[in-house]
């Protein structure tokens, strides 16, 4: 308890013996580190080695400069506006094209496999096949089969005779087609399916091989670093 | 503006050093070199400090001196002294920094400024006391840490007032205290190995 006291007591003199060797304590504190001092064994040790620290140090030699460093016209060209590029490393370079080229990746085969970008949309395409299949109604009604409407486009609104028949539920679906290669063209197809463009599919495969190689150059300078240590 | 600049400076222009400040403002360089030339040595000591090269304090000294002449624009205070010291132990600990990332030298390799054998036209004694003690100072502040070293450094060697290192450091009075203290406690405990290297009256 009374070990604790003046354990905490010294620790808080200690802390005022570089203020205290400096000359910087108001009268008050500074007769109270005398006073601890003249009594604490340690703490006066403490204190005269700090001491000795002290003018050991600033009794240094100051190092004379080995030239002038005054500046010439080319050192002094400023702009008071410009703004410096801050110095990148290779390694953040690397890091920042490979999660670049990771994130544009990532979205190009979203937008592939949403489908907001399929053949449909090429102004190229110039055969398009629209194809209404009407399914049974859930009433239990025969299935319907409707010819194949053949035409420039899709048809967008539903053949007059279909849309008055209110008793039979009836269910749309519009299917594109770029080729029928069975030569069975008209017929209406299963399931509704896009083609990914060939472009996309270039741009794709490029970006992914960028990620590849952004990525593996980040990848062997980190760990030639990490070897480096 | 320029006019206002002026008249408002005017009132605290005394000394030669603002007229010089305001000069270099204006981009003239010859002002801004006699500054150079008059802080020139304790930056450099600094930086020698700091990096314990004086290769390394050569080239960052004059690093400082760019980035001073390129920031001046900026500088608004009254304490001259202190933002560029201010600048420099910024550059000081960038270029520790990037050093530590290169890591090439070890800290033995990185001090050749003082030479501890003694030459031949001075008498032996005289030589390897200053020297040597100066050395082994200057080797043992390298293993502070980079606060307490600029601390140390401000303090002890350039002999500056706590005030103008806390403005210089941007910490609190208090920080600069328990830094120093314990900056030189350390370095005590690391030089009680080399007692026996140390003049009479400084072993206790």
């Amino acid at each position: 308890m009374f070990w604790n006291r003046d354990n905490n007591e010294c620790e808080r003199i200690r802390e005022k013996f570089s203020p205290y060797l400096d000359s910087r304590l108001e009268p008050i504190e500074r007769d109270e580190v005398r006073y601890h001092t003249e009594r604490c064994k340690e703490c006066q040790y403490e204190v005269e080695s700090l001491k000795i620290m002290r003018e050991l140090l600033h009794r240094m030699p100051v190092a004379p400069v080995p030239r002038s460093f005054t500046l010439a016209e080319a050192h002094a060209r400023r702009s008071w506006f410009s703004f410096e590029m801050p110095s990148i490393s290779l390694e953040n370079s690397m890091r920042a094209a490979a999660a670049a080229a990771i994130i544009l990746f990532a979205l190009l085969i979203s937008l592939d496999f949403s489908g907001v970008i399929s053949e449909q949309d090429s102004p190229s395409e110039k055969e398009m096949v629209g194809t209404i299949a009407v399914t049974p109604a859930p009433s239990g009604t025969p299935a319907t089969e409707q010819p194949s409407i053949e035409g420039d486009g899709i048809p967008e609104a539903l053949p007059p005779d279909l849309n008055s028949d209110s008793d039979i539920g009836i269910s749309v679906q519009v299917v594109t087609e770029t080729e029928d290669p069975y030569g069975e063209s008209g017929v209406s197809s299963p399931t509704p399916r896009s083609t990914t463009p060939s472009w996309l599919l270039l741009v794709e495969i490029s970006v992914g091989a960028l990620v590849i190689l952004f990525g593996s150059t980040s990848f062997l300078i980190w760990q030639k670093k990490r070897i480096n240590g | 503006m320029g006019f206002i600049f002026w008249e408002h400076a005017d009132k605290r222009m005394t000394t030669h050093e603002d007229e010089l400040i305001l000069c270099s403002k204006e981009g003239n360089l010859d002002a801004y070199n006699q500054l150079v030339e008059f802080y020139q040595q304790q930056v450099y000591n600094i930086a020698l400090r700091m990096l314990g090269s004086p290769q390394d304090a050569e080239d960052v000294t004059q690093e400082i001196f760019v980035q001073a002449w390129k920031a001046l624009g900026s500088f608004r205070g009254k304490n001259f002294r202190a933002w560029l010291f201010r600048i420099a132990s910024n550059a000081c600990k960038d270029f520790l920094r990037s050093k530590r990332s290169r890591k090439t030298d070890s800290l033995d390799a990185i001090f050749p400024e003082y030479n501890p054998l003694p030459s031949s036209t001075e008498s032996p004694e005289e030589h390897t006391l200053k020297e040597e003690v100066s050395l082994l100072i200057a080797r043992q502040l390298l293993y502070l840490s980079e606060e307490q070293r600029l601390v140390v450094t401000l303090a002890d060697l350039q002999e500056l007032s706590y005030e103008e290192i806390a403005e210089i450091t941007n910490t609190s009075l208090g920080t600069v205290k328990s830094r120093l203290n314990r900056g030189r406690a350390n370095l005590r405990d690391l030089l009680l190995k080399y007692q026996e290297l140390l003049p009479l009256e400084f072993r206790p």
